[in-house]
């Protein structure tokens, strides 16, 4: 059965509404997910294609960002991920939680560490560092830090159990600290642990 | 609370995930404690810096280009639904399908149909689109010098200009672009809430279109032609030898009010 023109119409302008300004943020997160250009692209619109196909089952009202978001990260699990995976060896139970605020105060002069550390920082670098981590971690890490989405969205949009999120945001983070100070060091910024 | 129980909600803290009672505790521990209070104040920083760094840079050109892949999916997407093209239609309906169909290719064959649709997305859509990118990037029309250029050749070719503010919505700035070959001055206006982009298009460049004639409105003495369907708002006026298409997000706000095009002396 045809749907009437006017139903369609009514679809679509809610869609170009409410879901399309979210495409920004989409990409954003999908160059972190895919690492490039390209299967950014590829993702976001497919994500956005999909989303318009389901979009009787987005109820009005409730979050479309997260909803929009927990479609394209099952994309991206379901069809990208086996194209980039590296294999998950990271051990990061021998960071200490406090690795960082260690390294910097032990190794910095002024009364603002952070400062030091990330004044000549680029924002290059710091993509990076976050493309350097495993993959279920990013996904967390992004979620959390690019989108700023709570626990309980990151977990209802990459299908996980709250405690799940929370350790591997903790690890991801602990990972990523790591990462940047040593980007910092061999760059320069800062003095090197002392030998 | 010692400084163990502490720094364990350091990044429930940072993400504001812990709860208000967790919140106060912490808060005071950190008025006594100069360690702890160090530590948090470094993982806030790194944690704004990294999403600062993170968040800049929107890459436009690769923003357009996914916006113009994306509708051109959904029109085709809207295209099957609108023609019943569903692949999976339940036996029962097929009859009624074939009547559809049947119907529809009468239409087509008296080709009201196919030249409507193919209007609707070759002349309307893309005036629709210019205001949606608008919308998208303000910026562009935020060029001061760019807006006086674009204010000056209307006046000079056409005798007109745009006031600053009309009907609640101010004027952000203009710009020109190409639409379907036509050099299209565009100017942007908004309240922060809504949006209007008026197009000045020379007459010359554009016939109305039978279906868009029938459409015509007069009120007090103006004749405005109101395309108004599939989700697209865009009403057309004619000014001297020029056609002001005025095109809005809100498909509530009453374009017949917003007309801040005035004949200069």
């Amino acid at each position: 059965m045809a749907d009437t023109v006017s139903n369609i119409a009514e679809k679509r302008q809610a869609f170009e509404k409410e879901a399309l300004p979210h495409m920004d943020a989409l990409y954003r997160t999908a160059l972190r997910m895919t690492k490039n250009v390209g299967d950014a692209e590829d993702l976001v619109q497919e994500a956005l294609v999909k989303a318009y196909r389901f979009w009787d089952k987005f109820e009005t009202g409730s979050n479309c960002r997260a909803w929009l978001f927990k479609i394209m990260t099952n994309v991206f699990i379901n069809e990208y991920r086996s194209k980039s995976r590296s294999p998950m060896s990271v051990n990061v139970d021998d960071i200490d939680d406090n690795y960082l605020y260690g390294q910097l105060a032990a190794n910095s002069d002024g009364d603002n560490p952070e400062k030091e550390l990330f004044a000549r920082m680029l924002d290059d670098d710091v993509k990076k560092a976050i493309d350097e981590l495993p993959e279920d971690f990013r996904i967390v890490v992004v979620l959390s830090f690019i989108e700023g989405f709570s626990y309980q969205e990151i977990a209802e949009i990459a299908d996980l159990q709250l405690g799940t999120v929370k350790s591997r945001l903790h690890r991801g983070r602990k990972l990523l600290q790591k990462e940047l100070l040593d980007y910092a060091i061999r760059n320069g910024f800062i003095k090197g642990p002392k030998k | 609370m010692n400084c163990q129980e502490a720094l364990d909600l350091l990044y429930e803290i940072i993400d504001k995930e812990a709860s208000e009672i967790d919140t106060q505790e912490v808060k005071r521990h950190l008025d006594h404690c100069q360690d702890c209070f160090g530590r948090y104040q470094l993982h806030g920083a790194i944690q704004s810096l990294l999403k600062e760094k993170l968040k800049l840079n929107t890459d436009i050109p690769a923003i357009e280009r996914m916006r113009g892949n994306i509708l051109s999916k959904l029109d085709e997407i809207d295209a099957q639904r609108e023609s019943g093209g569903s692949k999976t239609v339940p036996f029962r309906f097929t009859a009624v399908a074939l009547a559809a169909a049947a119907a529809l290719v009468l239409l087509v064959g008296t080709g009201f149909f196919a030249t409507s649709l193919y209007q609707h997305y070759t002349e309307y859509i893309p005036i629709e689109r210019a205001h949606w990118d608008a919308n998208e990037n303000v910026d562009i029309f935020k060029d001061s010098e760019k807006t006086a250029s674009i204010m000056t050749a209307v006046s000079r070719d056409f005798g007109l200009t745009m006031s600053p503010a009309h009907n609640g919505l101010k004027l952000v700035g203009g710009t020109s672009r190409e639409i379907r070959g036509m050099q299209v001055s565009q100017f942007f206006y908004s309240n922060g809430e809504y949006s209007a982009s008026i197009f000045v298009i020379p007459a010359s460049e554009i016939s109305f279109s039978d279906d868009l004639i029938k459409t015509k409105i007069v009120i007090d003495g103006n004749c405005f032609y109101d395309h108004n369907c599939r989700g697209c708002r865009l009403l057309y006026t004619k000014n001297g030898n020029a056609i002001i298409i005025t095109a809005s997000t809100d498909r509530h706000y009453d374009l017949t009010e917003f007309n801040p095009v005035i004949r200069a002396i």
